[in-house]
């Protein structure tokens, strides 16, 4: 646990060292984020009834963009995807460690390290905006409490979901492709296109039988007050659950990967 | 131009070599516009329409935006990482050629890939000219055409000038995203629905609104206007003579960054 813990310290250190990038992540994700109010306000200068209200939808929208980092699928650790590429891996195996937990540490670490230098700036703009664009404080005190319990435990899914993504990799040459595709049709599910609650029946469905949406969505609504208390409590069960069962398969799917790796080229 | 096409051919051989990783990247790329657009297909559903902007109507601008930008990123990628070859000195390598160092650069990428998306735009515009509620002439299938040339236009001159950038500096390219990628969303929708400050950086410093909302209120005949708003996408190529400009500066006084 220590030589883990250890990995993730050091990861951090190292990704805030690109504090230039950062400022123009934050100036990126700021852009795309006033540009997508924009369009919702034209769309809601309509006034017809819609299943979340002006305010939760800026909030949601802002909290997306200052913590994007936390919660994007196509988030690649350059490093453990080049290493598998390139063979580099085998030397992985030379420590006395458990590949899976070493490489989760590492994806944490430069999650959390990206998000600690980018998310602070979004929010404290999105307080001053006007009135109309403003991210609002959280719907209770006990709403902010479960949106920062949910956002933790969402995070260890989406990495639990990106080692699954990464133990197939072994069993494959074109790990780009797979990768953007989980990427992108994640993301929709996850609510990352158009918020959950504008979908029509089917599809809304669909995102809520799979995993994806305990990751952002669920957060998010709870912070603005479009999902109540009590459902996000239970909602703590199914991120748990599922937690454990894709950090379970990706552990056996790793450990037979391995048993059987072939290093191409040397 | 025989060049051109020899090495884009061979980008494309390149590619196709590794098959099952090339079409897992047609499928992503494809993907990826898909489900954006049922994104907002699904808002403007459940909303009639964005400020009086019909389903075809707004896939018109969608469909013009998306090519214009996945034409420019297919032929222009070697634009795009430009930064690179700075980077890493290949460009000194270039500069030692007797042939035009714009094509080379050009030349040296190619992404088939992106022919997902580009399948995604040509659809979604086929769609939306053939459901949308304009009286077509002789006129207006030209400046329709005129909308789809400006729109690669523009992409392509956002391009250069993010490449000549890297003369002077390499880092925090990401802004330069802003304009291109950010210009797609932005110009997927007519640029009126935007606030007024908004709409007006992208009309009059960088015209996405003479491609996309100009010639489209002529199109669809929307508030009267004169027949010339059907031309100003025209106004792109002052745009590029600015961005080409600027990336013969750039080239002029390059200095080789070392070793």
């Amino acid at each position: 646990m220590k030589a883990y813990l250890s990995f993730v310290k050091l990861r951090i250190a190292v990704g805030l060292q690109y504090r230039f990038a950062a400022i123009a992540g934050v100036a990126t994700q700021f852009f795309w984020g006033a540009m997508m109010l924009m369009m919702y306000n034209a769309y809601y200068r309509a006034g017809i009834d819609t299943p979340m209200a002006w305010h939760e939808l800026v909030s949601y929208i802002w909290l997306g963009q200052a913590f994007l980092m936390l919660t994007r699928f196509s988030f690649v650790d350059s490093e453990i995807h080049d290493s598998i590429v390139t063979g580099q891996v085998s030397y992985e195996f030379v420590r006395p460690l458990n590949i899976y937990y070493y490489w989760y540490s590492k994806l944490l670490a430069s999650k959390v390290a990206s998000t600690l230098l980018r998310f602070a700036p979004i929010i404290i703009i999105s307080i001053f905006l006007p009135s109309h664009y403003r991210l609002m404080a959280p719907a209770s005190i006990e709403a902010f409490i479960l949106f920062l319990v949910t956002l933790f435990l969402g995070l260890f899914l989406s990495l639990g979901l990106t080692m699954l993504i990464y133990s197939l990799m072994f069993f494959t040459t074109s790990s780009r492709g797979i990768f953007s595709i989980y990427g992108v049709v994640a993301d929709f599910f996850a609510g990352g296109v158009i918020p959950i609650p504008f979908m029509p029946g089917v599809l809304k469905t669909i995102c809520y039988a799979l995993p994806f949406r305990l990751i952002m969505d669920l957060p998010f609504r709870i912070y603005v007050g479009n999902i109540s208390i009590a459902e996000g409590i239970e909602s703590i069960v199914i991120q748990l659950v599922w937690t454990l069962i894709v950090i379970l398969a990706g552990n056996i799917i790793m450990k037979n990967a391995t048993k059987k790796l072939v290093v191409q080229g040397g | 131009m025989l060049l051109y096409l020899k090495s884009m051919l061979m980008h494309i051989k390149c590619d196709i070599e590794y098959k099952v990783s090339f079409i897992l990247t047609v499928i992503a790329s494809a993907l990826s516009s898909l489900l954006a657009i049922i994104g907002s297909l699904i808002l403007l559903k459940s909303f009639g329409s964005i400020d009086g902007y019909t389903v075809s109507e707004i896939l018109l601008t969608t469909g013009i935006a998306l090519f214009g930008h996945v034409t420019t990123e297919m032929f222009g990628r070697g634009l795009d990482h430009f930064h690179k070859q700075v980077k890493n000195g290949l460009l000194d390598r270039l500069l030692t050629r007797p042939r035009n160092i714009t094509l080379q650069v050009l030349c040296s990428e190619f992404e088939i890939g992106k022919i997902g998306r580009l399948v995604d735009a040509i659809v979604i515009l086929l769609y939306a000219i053939f459901t949308v509620n304009v009286d077509w002439n002789f006129y207006k299938v030209f400046v329709l055409l005129l909308m789809i040339c400006g729109s690669i236009i523009l992409f392509f001159s956002i391009l250069l000038l993010k490449a000549s950038f890297s003369f002077w500096t390499i880092e925090g390219m990401e802004f330069m995203n802003i304009i291109s990628d950010g210009g797609r969303e932005v110009s997927s929708y007519p640029i009126s629905i935007y606030e007024k400050w908004f709409a007006n950086i992208f009309t009059y410093i960088i015209p996405f609104g003479c491609v996309n909302y100009f010639p489209l209120l002529y199109l669809l005949d929307k508030g009267n206007v004169p027949i010339w708003y059907g031309l100003t996408p025209i106004v792109t190529i002052i745009f590029m003579l600015i961005s080409s400009g600027v990336w013969k500066i750039g080239l002029k006084q390059y200095a080789s960054t070392g070793s």
